[in-house]
């Protein structure tokens, strides 16, 4: 596996990748910071549950709030381009290519999911240093103190973020692989994907509970944002790492018995 | 004698993994008594032993108890119409494939078991396809890389496929020659014992396809093995030492290369002085007792079935004599692979999907 991993990184690592990575990154920060600045208002004016607070920015973790708040909207976005491009592998035949050259196919579906997965952690970590960079230029003009944001508690906040960023980043990415595997066709997952971590589970969570708790996407957006109102970080981080075992598991069974016929 | 195989089925126990030495060894072949076939009997040597492997897809039956064996160190022809299921049994035997039933194995390894034996087998199944926005070079890396091959070899292989010039270039940027020359040398980057080449020479010009005849032929001067399935059967004539022929998933013939084409009814070309006279010649011996003979452009084609092709141009001569025609030409043509391809696989209308 660490053997397709490297090849699959040594893809990742071109130069074009790399500006891609980048963009994202700073997109995603600008966005996130402002939308979370601009909005933020005193906590004895702001409906419980909606949108975060000044206060909320001044506490210890406030310097990635946004990364925080920002990561559990990237959900459809990272299935989407999980499955899509590990379909594009099969409709386009390059793992046909790959598999006359590794034939144990567990290590090549994995290597390339894990090589994405760290390509996207490290979008992720850029992203939560150029949120934090952000903030604190925005903190003074909207009246957020940065004086718990720069000690031991700002860093174990910012660090606790990402982490969970990351978790969910990797449930979202094994449900994005199995619907690559199963499916094999970028229009296809591209629509399921969209389909189901978009509209499907969100729909249903706003009119049910049991969906909040337990939908497989709903439960890596909720550890991505380290918790929600509704679901503690423990529940989701645990549903989500039952779900990519199981994920796994299908996926892995999908890929050793179905032909490589394209 | 002449190895063959019919209705897809050889005797049991007929087919076996041998041993692998370097040298290779024809397989003994024999009439078999029942049924008026033709059967291997046994092999000491074979790099590929396939033994009434199936494959189905729903109902349809894309390859049926197929079995036939290749020996080592031959350049082996895996002929057939399209849809008689040549890409599908070279897919199994790299394992992309799951057959239904039946074995196989490649190299003395069992496909089914330990997937181990692919690292000592280079493969171009269908069509070649690589990262199109990767270099030729690079896609080589990538895989160099992911089978664990020796990256020094991919200097070496991209100057066999000639492909060296425009290694830095895209893929996405190649012609298809170009493609089909990259897929080749992917396949022989590993420094394989057996290569599986499907319509390796498919979009390649003159040249490549020249080039791609001398590339087999010395692969297989190495001692390795090579079965490549091609419809270009004038170039498999040129380099194959054995044959495979199937049809409808099923085999149809196995054997040595020589031995099919010595088989096959030799054709005497008999051209009269006049044109005029083609056809009281072609009633002439007709009514001498030759059963197939036809015009042919300015000549008559006589099919010497079964009789000595000399005898049959001596008695061709002698009626031609009494009947007071001269004859400009009269010589004895041996057939061609396609000659026997033709005899031997059925026509049909269905564009040939079993």
């Amino acid at each position: 596996m660490t053997s397709v991993l490297d090849a699959e990184l040594t893809l990742l690592r071109r130069r074009r990748m790399l500006m891609l990575g980048v963009g994202t990154a700073a997109a995603f920060a600008a966005i996130t910071t402002l939308a979370t600045f601009l909005s933020a208002k005193p906590a004895a004016i702001s409906p419980p549950g909606r949108g975060t607070t000044l206060e909320a920015l001044s506490a210890a973790g406030g310097a990635t709030e946004a990364f925080r708040i920002g990561t559990g909207f990237l959900g459809v976005l990272v299935i989407v381009t999980f499955a899509a491009r590990m379909a594009i592998e099969f409709s386009h035949g390059t793992m046909r290519t790959l598999l006359a050259h590794e034939p144990r196919r567990w290590r090549v579906v994995t290597g390339k999911m894990l090589a994405l997965v760290v390509y996207s952690a490290g979008i992720l970590a850029l992203a939560a240093g150029l949120t934090a960079v952000m903030a604190l230029a925005l903190a003074p003009g909207q009246d957020v103190s940065r004086t718990h944001w720069l000690g031991l508690d700002g860093a174990q906040a910012a660090v606790g973020d990402y982490l969970s960023a990351v978790a969910g980043l990797v449930g979202w990415a094994i449900l994005g692989t199995l619907l690559g595997v199963v499916f094999r066709s970028v229009p296809v997952v591209v629509a399921v994907g969209l389909a189901w971590a978009g509209p499907f589970e969100h729909l249903l969570g706003q009119a049910s509970s049991m969906a909040i708790r337990y939908f497989p996407a709903l439960q890596a957006e909720a550890t991505a944002a380290g918790g929600t109102i509704d679901v503690s970080y423990r529940h989701a981080l645990a549903l989500t790492l039952l779900y990519g075992a199981v994920a796994t598991a299908v996926g892995l069974l999908i890929v050793s018995r179905r032909d490589i016929t394209a | 004698m002449v190895a063959a195989c019919a209705s897809g089925r050889s005797r049991p126990g007929g087919l076996r993994p041998g041993s692998y030495g370097k040298k290779p060894r024809l397989l003994r072949c024999e009439w078999t008594p029942t049924g008026g076939t033709l059967s291997v009997v046994g092999s000491t040597d074979a790099a590929i032993v396939v033994r009434e492997l199936t494959k189905r897809y729903g109902r349809r039956l894309a390859v049926d108890r197929l079995s036939f064996e290749v020996p080592v160190g031959v350049v082996a022809g895996f002929i057939g119409p399209n849809g008689a299921g040549k890409s599908t049994t070279l897919a199994m035997l790299v394992r992309l494939v799951r057959p239904t039933g039946g074995s196989a194995a490649v190299l003395g390894h069992d496909i089914a078991s330990s997937p181990d034996y692919i690292r000592r087998v280079g493969a171009l199944i269908e069509a070649p396809a690589f990262y199109p926005s990767l270099t030729g070079q690079q896609n080589l890396d990538l895989i160099a890389k992911i089978g664990r091959h020796d990256p020094r070899r991919i200097a070496a292989v991209l100057d066999e496929v000639a492909l060296a010039e425009r290694a830095a270039d895209r893929y996405g940027t190649y012609s298809t020659g170009m493609k089909q020359r990259l897929g080749i040398a992917a396949a022989l980057l590993g420094n394989p014992d057996v290569l599986l080449l499907d319509e390796p020479a498919s979009g390649l010009d003159p040249v490549g396809i020249a080039d791609m005849r001398k590339l087999l032929t010395a692969v297989a001067r190495e001692g390795r093995t090579v079965l490549v399935s091609s419809h270009a059967l004038a170039d498999l004539e040129q380099v194959c030492d054995w044959l495979v022929m199937i049809d409808r998933g099923a085999c149809l013939y196995q054997g040595a290369a020589d031995q099919l084409l010595a088989s096959g009814s030799t054709r005497v070309h008999a051209a009269p002085s006049a044109t005029a006279d083609l056809d009281r010649l072609r009633q002439v011996l007709t009514a001498a007792g030759h059963l197939d003979v036809t015009i042919s452009g300015d000549h008559i084609v006589v099919a010497a079935d079964g009789v000595e092709a000399r005898e049959v141009a001596v008695a061709i001569s002698r009626e031609a004599a009494i009947a007071g025609i001269a004859l400009a030409r009269l010589e004895n043509v041996a057939a061609s692979l396609e000659d026997r391809y033709l005899e031997m696989v059925p026509h049909r209308q269905d564009g040939g999907q079993p």
